[in-house]
């Protein structure tokens, strides 16, 4: 059975959980993208491995980056807003596992809103990060001037 | 452990430093993995084309990218406490070109107990070089040697 376009999908329902390893190389690219070399990224604090900069684990968290992410021919999507809770360190060389689980959906203005939250987790099954995001989608090619949101 | 925020006076702003927000650190970002044979992944954040076929006149900058900006700052100030309940909730309220110049701004608005912790309490946001805010929000933090500015 295939799986339902994003923008079906109602409250309760998970987007499959993402599984990625963040190695050195990906820290560092990441690091480049935001400018920051802070060394508790780079060389880790207290004999313990490198952090993982909270953008890495932002940049996977939304729902696109779903193995099961669908998104219907002629639509987009965009991020509006986000709630974000760092719960404890994440250090280079582990495998996270990323869920999504949508929480609201509405109409407004003829966009279509579903509000979901992101869950990363550690290997020992520990919660890092839990972000609560708010989107948006919209039909492709109606937006003509520099949009005021970021899409996702 | 004292952490920078430990310094700060209520109402005093820190800035990250700006940055120029590159075509090389958009594709850094969303362009996926560097040694990916696809890379760079062709979407609205790293391909002209792509965005043009949305209906968006150029790349759109992910809005992860200076929100980057933003917790780095807050790591910055707020110290291994971020990592123990650090929290951030933000809304982007206009985009980023390529080529814009960023910064993050953090401003303490005081203290808090928060289930008997002492919890820095922030107005965030990131402007730029307009002075124009492209994020704006709040956070708070735990912090270490506080409890005797709480209100």
């Amino acid at each position: 059975m295939e799986t339902k376009y994003a923008h079906e999908m109602q409250a309760g329902e998970r987007y499959a959980p993402l599984r990625f390893t963040v190695t050195a190389d990906l820290n560092q690219q990441f690091l480049f993208a935001v400018e920051d070399y802070n060394a508790i990224y780079l060389r880790g604090v207290d004999g313990r491995p490198p952090l993982v900069h909270p953008v890495l684990l932002m940049h996977m968290t939304p729902r696109t980056r779903s193995p099961s992410y669908r998104q219907a021919a002629g639509m987009g999507s965009a991020f509006a807003r986000d709630r974000s809770v760092y719960l404890r360190p994440a250090y280079q060389g582990t495998t996270f596992e990323v869920t999504w689980e949508v929480s609201q959906t509405y109409e407004q203005r003829d966009k279509i809103y579903q509000d979901y939250v992101a869950a990363v987790f550690d290997a020992d099954g520990g919660l890092v990060l839990r972000r609560e995001l708010s989107s948006t989608f919209f039909s492709l090619g109606k937006v003509k001037t520099f949009p005021k949101a970021a899409a996702s | 452990m004292t952490s920078r925020i430990d310094g700060m006076a209520v109402g005093e702003v820190a800035w990250s430093h700006p940055r120029t927000l590159s075509l090389a650190r958009a594709l850094a970002l969303s362009g996926g993995p560097w040694d990916s044979p696809s890379w760079p992944d062709r979407n609205l954040h790293t391909s002209a084309a792509a965005a043009e076929e949305a209906g968006l006149s150029q790349i759109v900058v992910s809005g992860t990218q200076w929100e980057g900006y933003l917790v780095g700052l807050l790591v910055e100030l707020c110290g291994p406490g971020w990592f123990d309940g650090g929290t951030v909730d933000i809304k982007i309220p206009r985009s980023v070109r390529i080529g814009d110049v960023i910064r993050a701004a953090a401003r303490l608005e005081g203290f808090s107990d928060r289930e008997g912790r002492t919890t820095a309490e922030l107005a965030v946001w990131c402007e730029n070089a307009s002075g124009e805010q492209v994020m704006i929000g709040t956070a708070r933090c735990v912090v270490a040697a506080r409890d005797a500015r709480i209100a």
